[in-house]
């Protein structure tokens, strides 16, 4: 089993400082429960942060003349600036696939907005999201072939599912999710798919 | 009243006076809708606590543009002791209690990184059997660090205190109700104490054995807070079920 690192552990191999590893008189800590990869840590539960040039998936909620007010699944409010739109509308309860453009002290403005239509949305913990897309989107290449979907990914946390098979796809990610933590995943969801 | 509290050089429940509780068991992920959690049993005690956040802070007057602020609320349900507690709504002692887990937890929850949001931290003590301050601080560590919330190091609480003209650790209600002192306190692993409450009596010596004790038990319950998060990864998480909109 790998070594489970807790808030205040010391750790010994050179990790990326980030938000779940903290320096100190030249130490590294961590800050979150997690364990350590190769050259990285990886948290197994991490509140999301957006960092520009982050895509992700949100949700309308709210518009005024001039703007849309955006779900993000975090802390910030997601700012949509109409005239960005170029002439297109966003109605209340659309759900769009957009960058961040910029971080303000708690909203973010989006940008390259695209508006994705008849799927469904899932919430995930933000800090699974590598693991569902996988290395160069392996994962997510291997859940869209197998159940014929089309499937964006937010960095948020939000999953939107549109295709065939969406109860499938729904049931991978949320095994990915639960064994995001084990070894030999990417097998294990294959027989699944493959199977039934 | 005189009551004897040590028999046979034993206390009342066969312990030595630096013995904890038992059984001692903490359990993270225990809820589904929360983002952290954790269900804690120490003696007769039973706590369950959840963690939301960071979101965004409402009312607005709350946030603080520099750093996050937490929000703690600690509550005895009305079936957790021996006495009738009626309502659960907050009173003078729950709103005690919340305050001062709060600022204990701000010590190292790394609320610079969160400006101008809430963390909010929920604490149900479903059984009660004294010493509900440092086990539910305790168990809202661990619900923090469940949620994924950066922190700088765990804390963990015990109570200390004088019974029986002895000084023993982790006093339970017959201790707490007719033994001279009492000292709740928390520490971090590093060793800095952020909760110090005390109430009755004691000499400078009688204290420091006390918070000796104190840092003794709080290094088993550091202990139990990494086993509870080894256990849970040790397996398929089977928490959470995905809402699908």
């Amino acid at each position: 089993m790998k070594r489970i690192y807790i808030p205040g552990d010391v750790i010994d191999e050179p990790v990326a400082k980030s938000l779940a590893v903290r320096e100190d008189k030249g130490k590294l800590y961590a800050t979150v429960v997690g364990t350590v990869e190769g050259k990285s840590f990886i948290p197994f539960e991490l509140a999301y942060i957006p960092v520009v040039g982050d895509a992700i998936v949100g949700i309308v909620y709210d518009k005024k003349p001039s703007v849309y007010f955006v779900d993000t699944n975090s802390s910030y409010t997601g700012l949509v600036i109409a005239r960005d739109l170029r002439g297109a509308e966003l109605d209340v309860g659309d759900v769009i696939f957009a960058k961040v453009k910029k971080v303000e002290e708690d909203s973010i403005v989006l940008g390259d907005i695209k508006i994705l239509q008849n799927g469904k949305i899932m919430s995930v913990p933000s800090s699974k999201i590598p693991r569902i897309i996988g290395k160069g989107a392996s994962m997510l290449n291997l859940i869209k072939d197998a159940t014929k979907t089309v499937i964006y990914v937010g960095a948020n946390g939000y999953v939107w599912i549109a295709g065939k098979d969406v109860g499938k796809s729904v049931k991978a990610i949320n095994a990915i999710i639960e064994k995001a933590h084990l070894s030999g995943l990417t097998d294990e969801i294959k027989q699944m798919l493959e199977s039934d | 009243m005189d009551v004897e509290l040590f028999k046979d050089g034993k206390r009342l429940d066969g312990r030595d006076v630096e013995d904890l509780r038992k059984p001692l068991k903490l359990e993270v992920g225990v809820l589904q809708k929360a983002n952290g959690s954790a269900y804690m049993e120490w003696g007769k005690n039973k706590i369950l606590a959840g963690v939301f956040g960071p979101k965004e802070a409402i009312p607005k007057h709350l946030a603080n543009p520099e750093r996050g602020v937490i929000r703690c609320i600690y509550t005895m349900s009305t079936f957790a002791g021996l006495e009738d507690h009626g309502r659960m709504g907050p009173n003078r002692r729950s709103i005690e209690i919340s305050k001062v887990m709060r600022e204990a937890l701000e010590n190292v929850v790394m609320l610079e990184k969160f400006p101008s949001t809430i963390i909010e931290v929920y604490v149900i003590v479903l059984q009660s059997e004294g010493g509900t301050r440092v086990s539910s601080l305790t168990a809202a560590a661990a619900a923090l660090m469940d949620a994924g919330i950066p922190m700088k190091e765990p804390i963990a609480a015990v109570a200390a205190g004088k019974a029986g003209g002895k000084v023993i650790l982790d006093l339970n209600k017959d201790e707490d109700n007719y033994g001279e002192a009492d000292v709740p306190m928390a520490f971090t692993k590093s060793g800095d104490i952020v909760l110090f409450q005390m109430d009755g009596k004691l000499s400078k010596e009688e204290l420091e054995t006390a918070i000796d004790y104190g840092w003794k038990g709080t290094e088993k319950l550091f202990e139990l807070q990494r086993k509870a998060f080894e256990e849970e990864y040790s397996e398929p998480l089977d928490k959470k079920l995905r809402m699908v909109e």
